[in-house]
Formats: structure tokens, sequence, C-alpha cells
């Protein structure tokens, strides 16, 4: 190779990481609230995203957002080029303490980063290649994550969390006796975090996993396993049943249903 | 027998005849009772003499004697009326109980009923899960529960209310909007629910309906899967 | 005899019933020509149903031929159309200005009159360094042809064919497709967009030019060799009735030569091709 193209080579090598750099650069954004000190909504659905909110004592909202490179490619005499740039439109809204942060539907991998007051409720959503993690919060949560991880830490009031490929984990730190808590997979495992003292009543269900937990417990007597034969045809049932435990003498309803995951519940 | 009679009798009488006899019969052998027994004897004999606590009781509260029966009949009669006061108001007590678990129960109707149309997922779930217990007995708890069941717009409260369905799936109407639903899902979780609710629930005909679902590749796979794994067949 | 007069009556009445009843179409043509004395002239059609050709010649005039024709379901509505779907014109020296409906009320009296409809065809002859904007809305295509000055042109169910221009300003199609093709290198910022239909640009072979992209699905091919074009995102607030709006947008962009004007092309369903000419 001689100067002239190493040169250039150079310089293109330049541009490229420059403008990926650029690409990667978090987007920062202050969201004042309507009312400030009062619990907010929030609502974020994107569909490749690994979001992260996290509860703290403010009174607006920030968001810092990181959008990897698109898949946009160019066919040029060369051959196929990716097209660096993002390529995407992102839009956060706010109204009456309701924020609400979207994505258009393209494929790029999007990295949020929420920080929000600590009193709010929470709908998380995001579908392949991502994540969602929350911590901090007082309120009520719905996180649905089809084909990655749920985690959720030091949570007050009531999380309804769904994946069906992976594993969901939960620590409560109290539970809103109003609401009723589920998790619920496919293919994953299920943790639950109670503190010591707390009670809860734990609806148990898994055909294929197995059940644990740190905390003595009172089953509800109930038949553990339906089995039903039928002599005419040969047809024969064999399930397990819901199993119902109370936990320090029991209290607000959690809901642990899994396929094939184990359920696991912790003393926090 | 002479009339004579001395002051130191039986003994040292004049009589021939007499002596004799006693002398007869002081040569008798007499059974004398053990000490204990006679000290027990003494001790049954001070203790019967002594009034019991009835006779005590009696005693304190004048029934003895012809007083007492005054007492009694007084007792009686305030008995009667004290009787007639309570059953007035123990007639309504019995009433106003009913009442209050007519009262409890609407509540608990109107709460179950709220909660399960309740913006929040949350509270939904909870309605669900209270409503389980009573669907059985309340047709307007049974129908939102069924609606929960079909149109929530959360899988796991969907999934919770099929659940909570239960031997409603006996049901006609039921049974038929559960059946129906199995292949209309496009959640799995939701899916799950169903077959789960028809394994442990359902009439052999649902179950067979539900097998052959599964043959026929109409399920999630991991979900025929599990059907034919519960059903005992072998899984391809 | 009685028999025969009623049968009569009917036969009359349901002629009369039938004749109110009957489409009304009228077609007639016309050209107009204008004086204009400016070195820029413009030229803004606005049509409705029909196509808009627009071709270069002489200088200071512009030429506009038109093929009407008009149908509505009715007389009555015939003469509704009259009144409210008939060209408005104003003519200066500065150019020409043609607008199908009133200016003020279009589409509100377009509704009062069902049925109605008014094809024009329009055949423009402009200055060759005319400013042109021009566009239509159903059954009809845009073709503009050989005009030196800035050329803006939409269409909303037809295609759009711009040939032999020099720069565009706003190019917008929602279900046609977009053809540019360019007679020298463009030398200002142009916007092109569509819904569902293909773009495709053909500049000179030593045209520099900046493209970003806004695309959701379709292929983007070049004659040209591409180099990368860093396009920063950028955050837009907008307070709308109340609500705080945070925009964050980042575009695709491409470089072809040695940079240039900045072509913003947008597109929802259709492919990008960019030829050399």
């Amino acid at each position: 190779m001689n100067r002239f193209t190493f040169c250039a080579a150079l310089a293109l090598v330049i541009l490229i990481g420059a403008a990926t750099a650029l690409a990667q650069q978090p987007q920062v954004i202050n969201v004042p609230l309507s009312r400030p000190g009062d619990p907010i909504y929030l609502e974020i659905s994107i569909m490749s995203a690994r979001i992260e909110v996290i509860g703290e004592d403010r009174e607006d909202a920030m968001f810092e957002v990181t959008v990897s490179d698109g898949q946009r490619k160019i066919v040029t005499p060369s051959g196929t080029q990716s097209l660096k740039g993002g390529g995407y439109s992102l839009e956060v809204e706010e109204d009456d303490n309701e924020i609400s942060l979207d994505m258009d539907w393209r494929v790029n991998k999007v990295v949020v980063l929420a920080r929000v007051p600590r009193h709010a409720d929470v709908e998380l959503s995001t579908v392949d290649d991502g994540e969602i993690i929350v911590s901090n919060l007082i309120g009520n949560l719905e996180l649905y994550n089809t084909n990655g991880p749920i985690t959720a830490r030091n949570i007050s009031g009531s999380v309804i969390a769904e994946s069906i490929n992976d594993t969901i984990d939960i620590s409560f730190t109290s539970f809103d006796a109003d609401n009723a808590s589920s998790l619920e997979t496919m293919n994953g495992d299920l943790l639950l975090g109670v503190p010591d003292g707390v009670g809860i009543r734990a609806y148990l269900d898994t055909a294929n996993g197995e059940i644990y937990s740190d905390f003595e417990v009172e089953i509800d007597p109930s038949e553990r396993i339906v089995e039903r034969e039928d002599s005419e045809d040969g047809t024969s049932i064999y399930i397990e049943s819901v199993i119902i435990a109370k936990i320090n003498g029991g209290g607000p309803v959690v809901r642990m249903k899994s396929l094939h995951g184990d359920i696991n519940i912790r003393k926090d | 027998m002479s009339d004579k009679k001395s002051s130191d009798l039986p003994l040292g009488s004049e009589d021939a005849a007499e002596n004799e006899l006693w002398d007869t019969l002081g040569s008798i052998e007499s059974t004398e009772p053990s000490t204990a027994l006679r000290q027990g004897f003494y001790q049954k004999l001070e203790q019967a003499s002594r009034p019991t606590l009835m006779e005590k009781l009696r005693a304190l509260l004048g029934f003895s004697g012809n007083a007492g029966w005054l007492t009694a009949t007084a007792c009686v009669l305030l008995g009667i009326g004290a009787g007639q006061l309570l059953d007035e108001s123990g007639g309504n007590g019995t009433d106003r109980l009913a009442a209050l678990e007519q009262n409890v129960s609407m509540l608990n109707r109107t709460l179950i009923l709220d909660r399960l149309e309740n913006d929040s997922a949350g509270k939904r779930l909870r309605g669900v899960m209270d409503a389980a217990f009573v669907a059985g007995d309340d047709a307007e708890i049974a129908r939102a529960l069924l609606q929960r069941a079909t149109e929530d717009r959360v899988h796991s409260v969907r999934a919770a209310a099929i659940d909570a369905l239960g031997p409603q799936i006996g049901t006609p109407a039921i049974g038929k909007t559960i059946m129906e639903s199995i292949v209309q899902t496009d959640s799995p979780l939701v899916q799950l629910a169903l077959i789960d609710l028809v394994l442990r629930n359902g009439s052999q005909q649902q179950v067979d309906q539900l097998l052959k679902l599964a043959e026929d590749g109409l399920l999630f796979p991991d979900l025929s899967r599990h059907v034919l794994t519960s059903l005992k067949r072998d899984v391809a | 005899m009685k028999t025969y007069l009623s049968l009569l009556i009917v036969l009359v009445l349901t002629a009369g019933i039938s004749k109110s009843a009957t489409p009304v179409t009228e077609e007639k043509a016309w050209t107009e020509t204008y004086a204009v004395a400016t070195t820029a002239a413009h030229l803004e059609v606005s049509n409705i149903w029909g196509s808009v050709r627009v071709r270069t010649g002489k200088s200071g005039e512009i030429s506009v031929s038109v093929s009407e024709v008009r149908t509505a379901p009715d007389q009555e509505r015939f003469e509704m159309s009259l009144e409210r779907l008939n060209l408005d014109i104003e003519a200066d020296s500065n150019g020409v200005s043609i607008l199908v409906g009133d200016r003020n009320e279009r589409w509100q009296r377009m509704d009062r009159c069902r049925g109605c409809r008014v094809d024009y065809q329009f055949e423009i002859v402009v200055p060759p360094n005319a400013v042109v904007d021009v566009g239509t809305v159903m059954d009809g295509l845009v073709d503009v042809r050989d005009v030196e000055g800035v050329v803006s042109a939409s269409n909303v169910n037809g295609p759009i064919s711009v040939d032999g221009i020099q720069n565009c300003d706003t190019i917008s199609s929602v279900n046609g497709g977009v053809e540019i093709g360019f007679s020298q290198a463009p030398l200002r910022d142009c916007s092109i967009e569509t819904i569902n239909g293909d773009i495709t640009l053909g500049v000179p072979a030593n045209t520099s030019l900046d493209l970003t992209m806004d695309l959701f699905n379709g292929d983007i091919r070049s004659e040209f060799p591409v180099g990368p074009l860093a396009m920063p995102a950028t955050v837009e607030h907008v307070v709308e009735d109340g609500r705080n709006q945070y925009r964050i947008q980042q575009l695709s962009g491409i470089r072809i030569g040695a940079g240039g004007p900045t072509y913003s092309i947008a597109s929802i369903n259709g492919d990008v091709r960019i030829q050399k000419n």
C-alpha cells in the first residue's frame, strides 16, 4: 500500500470512527413536571432496548438516551455498505405528570436511563435483545420483556412482570395491600425477594420446575396433584395443582407462574 | 327372773340363769373391725354430718324449707321474665346479624366488582384473586371474571382470571368461551392458563378437544408438548 | 281510452324524471397567454383532478392551455359546480397563479357539490428561468421539463416526473413514484419525500451532494461511490397545549463526491436510487 492510499484509508477510518462516536453519544433530556413533588406515571415502549429506571429524591425526570447505529445498508458499485448514523426518531412527552417515551419502529438498539421521582407508577415494555432494570420505586409497576430479563430492586408497591424466555427477579421492601402482584414466564426462573417478617400469600404454579423458599410456609390444604384416569379410552391426566403458600401468616397476594422454570422465594 | 334390779347390771346379777346367759354370750367370738376401717367410718360419718355445697347454697339463698320454695318460685318467674325480654331483642339480634352478614357480603361483592374494573392492573389482579372464592355463587362476578379472562389488556390478569374460573368451566357458556379462546389467543401465557384450566377442571370432552389441538399443532410448540406430557402421550 | 291516457301520463312523467337525473357533461378547451416582465417569473398551479405539464418556451410570457371536462350527476349540481369548481387565476407581471376552486374556501365548497367533478389538463409553457410550484391530487401526473429555476412539485395519487432541472425545493408524493433528473449538479438544498413511492435521483457524474435519509423500509442503491456523513442527533422541544414534547432525531447520511447542498430524503415504503445522468 503506498503512502497516499494509507493516508486516505486512515482518514476514512477516522471519519467513520467520528461518525460512530457521534452516533453513540447519549442524548440527555431533563423533563420538568407539571406538578413537581407529585407522583408520576412513566411509560416506555421500545422494540429493542435496555431500559433502566431509578427512583430518586427529585422533582423532575431525566432521560439519558443512547441509540446504536442502525441496520440500514446501501448498495454501491464497490459493494454493500452500512449506513452510519442512527436513522431514528424518539419522542418524550410530558402531560400533567404523565411521561411517555417511544420510538418509531426501527430496529436500532436503544439504551435508556431514566431518573425519576421515587413515587412513580411505571409501565416498561421491550421485545427483542432488551433488558429491564428498575430500582428504588414506590408505586405500581408493569414490566414486560418478551425475550430478555426483568430485574427490580427495592420496590414498594406491586409488580406485574411478564417474560416469555428469561428470568424475572423482583425484590420488595414492602407490598401494597390493595394490589396483587404477578410474576409470570414460560421458560425462565422466577425469583422473589421478601423482607424478613413480611407476610404474603403466594400462589405458586410451575409445571416442570422446582420450588424453593427461605421461609417456612403454610400450605393451604389442596390436592397437590390433579390425576385422572379414564379407563374407557385410556386418557390420563397428571398435572400439578397451584400451591397456595402463606409466608409469615399471609398477606398481599403474589402470583408466580412458570412453565419450565424454578420458583425461588428468598429472604431479603 | 327376779324383779330385783341391781345397779351394776349386767355384771354381778344374782340370777344364775342370767349369769349363765351372759357367760355364754361372753364366749362368742366377736370380730373387731380394723382400726383403719374404724377411722374411715368415723371420717365418713363426720363428712356426712357436714352440710353439702348445695345445702349451704340453699341455706344461703333461703331455699330451705317453705321459704326456699318461695325463693325458687320467684327465681323461676324472674327467669321467665328475663327470657321474654331477651327474646324480644334477641329475636331482633338474629335478624340484625343476618342483615349485617348480607351487608358485608354485598360490600365485598361491590368491592370485587369495582376492583375488576379498575384502571390499575394490580387492583384488577387483586379483584380477580378475590373473585375466585365467590364466582361459583355469584353469576355477576363470574361474568365479570370471564370478561377479564377474555378482554383484559394485561396477559397476567387474563391468565389469573382464567385460573380463577376453575370449576366454572363446567358451565356451558363459559366452557365454550374458554375452548374457543385457546386457539384465538396470541399470548403464550394466556394459552398456558387456558390449557391448565382444561387439564385441571375440564370435562373429558374438553380434554379430548385440547389433545386434538396439540396433536394438530395448533398450539404454541412448548404448550403442545406440555399438553402431551400432561396427558402422558409421547412427545414427538 | 282512460287506460291509454293513464299510460301516456305515466310515460311522460317517467321521461321527465329520468331526464332530470341524467348526468351532465361539458367539455371545453382554451389557451391564455400572460405577459411576465420579471427575470424569474413564478408559476403556481394547484389542481385537483388531472395532470399538470410544464415545458419551457420563450421569455416574457407564460402560456396556459387548459382542457376542461366538467361532469355532474344532474343539471342542478352542474350549475352548482360552475359556481364552486372553476379556475381561480391571478396573473401579473411577476407570474401566474392558478387554483382549482375558491382560494379561500376550497374544500368546503367542494363538499357541497357531491358527485361533481372537473378534470383540468394543464399544458403550460414558461420562460426557461421560471420558478415553478405545481401540484395535483387525483388522476393525473406532474411533469416538468427543462426548467432552470427552482422547481417544487406535489402529487397525492399519481407520479411526479421532473427532468432537465437545475434545482428543486420540495418534491412530495403520497402514493406515486418520484423521478428527478438534473441537467447540472444541484446547488441548493432540496427536500424529497414519499410515503409509498420509489425515489429516483439522476444527477451528473460530477455531482457533489450530501444526502440525509429518514427511511423505514426499502432499499438504497447508488451508482456513485458514497462516503459516510456524520449526522448529529438533534433535540427539539415543543410546548403544545400545555404538553412538553421532546423529539430526538438522528438521520442516516451519505456523501457523494466532496459533499455539497443537502438533499433530505424521507420515505416509508419506497426504494431510493441515485443514478448517474
